[in-house]
């Protein structure tokens, strides 16, 4: 290399195929994803990721082996072996937390006999798929030293086509999001900051203004306003100075395995219209809000830590919902990329997560005991004015190319399947009911309903529980 | 015993009758004494007979085909038309194909109701589990034209237990017919899952819904599978041998009851050294299942063991009678005090005694040599060059190692053994709560890992010793790996059948009735040995399971 050691953004720390590596690696022994299927029944019913399990200390000691040995190559060998000393047994835990959480996710839709092939696609149930994918990135990660990480993605990405690729993605979303929760907290900071808008963009145009009394400079608020959004993304992230490209090696999957963007590796996209990512932090923060949180927690570990108490399982349950919300709507937009060719009208996805927050502002609105019934079309109606007030109704309608309407939400929406989610996954205080005419039907039995009864001390305490 | 000809035409029915009969066959060989029938009459007088949607579940060798022809019996008198449809003949083509077969089927009978106003027609589909994932929408439109013709269209099912597609058609299909509730009531999925669940183990063959009945066969064995109930299954041994001598001979009534009745109650204890078998998965159905050289408490066991009793009389006839006074000893006995101590022995003693391949007793064994905690110990060895001198080695434990196969796997269970024993003056003993805390802590329970720690206690009063033991973060494992089993369902007669197993080597017995009395411990304690939700837990892990491919 005569002496000049060529500069790479990923580093051990933050190389997500070492992250891979720790997930494929677990994921590959038949044994242990025996172990790992029991426990996540066990975590959506007492809320125990099973960490103090045998097989957890037998999988993170020999994972930490199997790294060192696998990207030997690509890294300095005492370096590599320094660092997976001391990040190994995080990493390995966050493996393990990404791959339980995932197949409570799996089982969940499954109790629930709805969603997959709507929600998610068919793959996202089989755990198996993963396996020789997230090889195939390592490998194209190893074969070179020094070769980017995005290039490797890319690669893999170009190989799949867009169909198999969109089949992969929720998958890959959801390792990269436990896996790098750090990074995300980071990124899920900077959009719950550009949600409220009215603090940001009133800077930037002062800050423009203030430029333009300057002899010479052109007015531009859209350049402005780019480097004001990456400036505030690189403070959440807490970048200090580094490249920004750093930020994208860690959530990786998160940003360049999409079918709906034409260049992941820019950042305009990311700043402006990403949903995914965007989503999240406002229905952890509007959630937590609603509960009376002191502090808002975005940091998805807190969202999957081992629950404890009498709703332990449930609220194990609710934030698996809550956490797969954004991938359920990321990917009705990826698919509908893909098969724009037919010419149908968009889905209108409205997530699990959209509906406990209507159900949660309903609940603050009747009072925190007692029961009440609210008409589906105006708990759409509360859906819609809550997207509106935190932006998400505009970059859901850049993406859809449609006009969201209460009347387009009930024709072509997901409510249904979501709401079948909650109720069929055994979420307490939440029932359909028919008030006046059987409008909607809940599957898989089809029961006709118009309205949902909701019990609000049997949801709240549920709900609660989710941040302990 | 001399064979008369009347034994002999009886054994030559009895046999004919345990093999796999047509319905057109049983149809034709038994026509007398239906309405006599123990089982039969039990359901007859449950009502579900009058329920529009009936179905008939439990395993190999229950007797649902037989049951079918008494309803065809019951039905024709009360005026319906039966059809009887094996779903075997359903052709294995396509699924659409196979529907629309299915679907062809049943409009027949419906037009020939919509021709004939009067009629009342039942279809009954025995083995539906062999085709249920091919006509699953016809079926659920069945039940939506059930519901159409009610009070003139029974709908029979008849399936195996063992099949995974009975399950399906319970949880999935029926559930999901859009008249379901009208049928089932409000959650009908969990209503038929836990009805069927718990019909086994509370012995309630009969379960009603609203328009639906469902009939667990091996329900009605089950509440006989008890050392309380010799006297009752012996009743029903000898009316069961009255039904078939009445359907060949019933000249040779006297002399085949005669027969029977001298050793009736020997006879029922062989009958209880049957197994039941576990489901698997979900793991926690129970039912009776007659398959290979295996036992059965079922029609066709019971008929089995009639038929070998006249058969066989030279080989099972010693053993019947050695049976018959152990369970007069055991009857004998006014009072008995056994402690947890005893319980453990005794179901260590069975494990190995029983000559069960998949059981396999440990006794006293250091729990960090299980599997993967040996692992843990030796890559932690590993890491700290430690040699193996002077190493803390943790507790010993009695562990029954059970080894079953599912899919082509082999699964590897430990069930630990650990007590709560009670002093003089009966407060829990110090020592043994600190050593369940020790074990808890060590995790050798370990769901996951398919460890469980099962820790027999007196009695209900004493369960708060075990919160105690276990720590209030680990308070949600009891009843998942940490398994409370209580003492205190056990009868005098129960009590003494494990003193008596205790010490058994040491009595007069034989090595072949030995091995018996250990089955009879696997076979009807565990199922009397209870958890705090007064479930069979012990028996869940210890039974051997039965998987049937697809």
């Amino acid at each position: 290399m005569g002496g000049v050691a060529k500069r790479i953004v990923e580093y051990i720390v933050s190389d997500p195929f070492v992250d891979a590596a720790f997930v494929s690696y677990l994921v590959s022994n038949q044994e242990w994803l025996e172990v790992l299927t029991t426990q996540a029944k066990i975590y959506s019913e007492i809320g125990d990721l099973g960490e103090r399990l045998s097989t957890f200390y037998v999988y993170k000691e020999k994972a930490k082996l199997y790294i060192i040995d696998r990207f030997k190559g690509v890294y300095n060998e005492k370096l590599l072996e320094r660092e997976i000393k001391r990040i190994g047994d995080e990493k390995a835990k966050r493996a393990w937390r990404a791959v339980i959480t995932l197949l409570v996710s799996q089982q969940l839709m499954k109790k629930a006999r709805t969603g997959l092939g709507e929600l998610l696609p068919e793959e996202y149930n089989k755990l198996e798929y993963i396996v020789p994918v997230l090889n195939d990135l390592i490998e194209e990660k190893i074969k070179q030293k020094g070769r980017g990480a995005h290039n490797a993605v890319r690669e893999i990405f170009k190989k799949y086509g867009k169909e198999r690729s969109l089949n992969l993605a929720p998958l890959l979303w959801w390792i990269n999001l436990i896996m790098e929760s750090e990074a995300f907290e980071g990124v899920l900071k900077y959009h719950f900051l550009v949600s409220k808008e009215s603090v940001s963009m009133n800077v930037v145009e002062r800050l423009e203004e203030e430029l333009s009394n300057i002899e010479g400079h052109k007015k531009d608020l859209e350049y402005m306003k780019q480097e004001f959004l990456k400036a505030l993304l690189s403070r959440c992230a807490e970048l200090r100075g580094q490249y920004i490209n750093k930020l994208q090696s860690a959530i990786l999957f998160v940003k360049l395995w999409r079918v709906s963007v034409k260049n992941p590796e820019a950042w305009d996209w990311f700043l402006k219209k990403e949903i995914l990512t965007y989503t999240l932090p406002i229905y952890l923060s509007e959630l937590q809000s609603l509960i009376g949180l002191a502090k808002i927690k975005l940091n998805i570990s807190n969202l999957i830590l081992p629950k404890s108490g009498v709703y332990s399982g449930l609220a194990s349950t609710l934030s698996t919902l809550i956490l797969m919300s954004p991938l359920f709507m990321q990917y009705i937009i990826e698919a509908q990329h893909v098969m724009k060719s037919g010419g149908e009208a968009s889905i209108m996805p409205i997530t699990p997560a959209d509906i406990i927050v209507a159900i949660a502002r309903a609940v603050k609105s009747h009072g925190e005991t007692g029961s009440f019934i609210i008409d589906v079309h105006d708990l759409i109606e509360d859906i819609i004015k809550f997207w509106s007030e935190k932006g998400i109704l505009q970059r859901l309608e850049e993406h859809l190319k449609s006009k969201i309407t209460p009347e387009n939400l009930i024709t072509r929406g997901t409510f249904v399947t979501s709401l079948a989610l909650i109720i069929n996954t055994g979420i307490w205080g939440v029932y359909t009911i028919t008030y006046r005419r059987p409008e909607f039907r809940l599957p898989p039995r089809m029961d006709g309903f118009d309205s949902v009864y909701v019990r609000a001390e049997e949801f709240l305490p549920i709900l609660k529980s989710v941040w302990g | 015993m001399t064979s008369s000809s009347c034994i002999e035409s009886f054994k030559s029915f009895v046999r004919e009758a345990t093999g796999r009969l047509s319905f057109d066959r049983l149809e034709t060989i038994f026509k007398e004494a239906l309405d006599e029938n123990p089982v039969f009459a039990e359901i007859s007088r449950s009502g579900a007979l009058g329920k529009n949607i009936i179905i008939i579940l439990g395993g190999r060798g229950c007797g649902k085909t037989l049951l079918l022809r008494y309803l065809k019996y019951r039905l024709n008198k009360e005026g319906w038309e039966f059809v009887y449809v094996n779903a075997t003949d359903i052709v294995r083509l396509s699924q659409k194909e196979a529907e629309k077969e299915f679907q062809d089927l049943i409009n027949k009978h419906l037009s020939s109701l919509d021709s004939d106003l009067d009629k009342k027609i039942a279809i009954a589909i025995d083995d539906i589990g062999e085709r249920t994932d091919l006509i699953k929408d016809a079926l659920k439109k069945a039940v939506e034209d059930v519901r159409r013709y009610e009070g003139r269209l029974k709908l029979i099912l008849a399936s195996q237990t063992e099949r995974p597609e009975t399950m399906s058609l319970l949880e999935s299909i029926l559930p999901e017919a859009s008249v379901a509730h009208m049928f089932f009531g409000e959650s009908p999925a969990q209503a038929i899952r836990d009805s069927f669940t718990k019909s086994y183990i509370k012995g309630i063959p009969v379960s009603p819904f609203r328009g639906a009945a469902l009939i667990n066969l091996d329900a009605y064995w089950s509440r006989l599978r008890s050392l309380n109930k010799v006297e009752d299954l012996a009743e029903i041994i000898k009316k069961i041998a009255e039904f078939y001598v009445k359907n060949t001979s019933p000249e040779c009534v006297r002399e085949v009851l005669e027969s029977i009745g001298k050793i009736k109650n020997g006879l029922a204890f062989i009958a209880l050294s049957s197994l039941p078998k576990v489901r698997s998965p979900p793991g926690d159905i129970i039912f009776e299942y007659k398959g290979g050289q295996d036992q059965a408490l079922n029609g066709l066991g019971i008929a089995e063991l009639i038929y070998r009793f006249f058969a066989e009389h030279n080989e099972l006839g010693p053993i019947v009678e050695r049976a018959e006074r152990f369970y007069s000893e055991l009857k004998g006995v006014a009072k008995e005090d056994i402690n947890v101590d005893d319980v453990e022995e005794v179901l260590l003693k069975a494990s190995g005694g029983s000559k069960l391949d998949y059981l396999k007793p440990l006794k006293g064994v250091q729990v960090i040599t299980l599997l993967p905690l040996e692992k843990v110990q030796q890559l932690q060895q590993q890491q700290t060059k430690e040699t193996g001198k002077g190493r803390k080695r943790g507790p010993q434990a009695n562990i029954i190692e059970v080894r079953i196969k599912s899919g082509g796997q082999e699964i590897l269970r430990y069930i630990i053994l650990a007590s709560l024993r009670i002093d003089k003056r009966g407060y829990t003993a110090s020592e043994s709560v600190k050593r369940i805390r020790r074990l808890v802590s060590m995790e050798a329970p370990a769901e996951a890992e398919k460890r469980f720690l099962v820790v027999l206690i007196p009695d209900r009063e004493h369960l708060k010793d075990l919160y105690k033991a276990v720590g209030y973060e680990n308070i949600p494992r009891i009843g998942r790996d940490i398994l409370p089993i209580y003492l205190s369902g056990l009868s005098v007669i129960e009590k003494a059948f494990i003193r008596l197993a205790k010490s058994g080597s040491s009595e007069n017995i034989s090595q072949k009735l030995l091995e018996q009395i250990y089955r009879a411990v696997i076979g009807t304690l565990l199922l009397s040995l209870r958890d705090d939700h007064d479930m069979p837990r012990l028996a869940y892990l210890m039974l051997p399971p039965v998987s049937v491919a697809r």
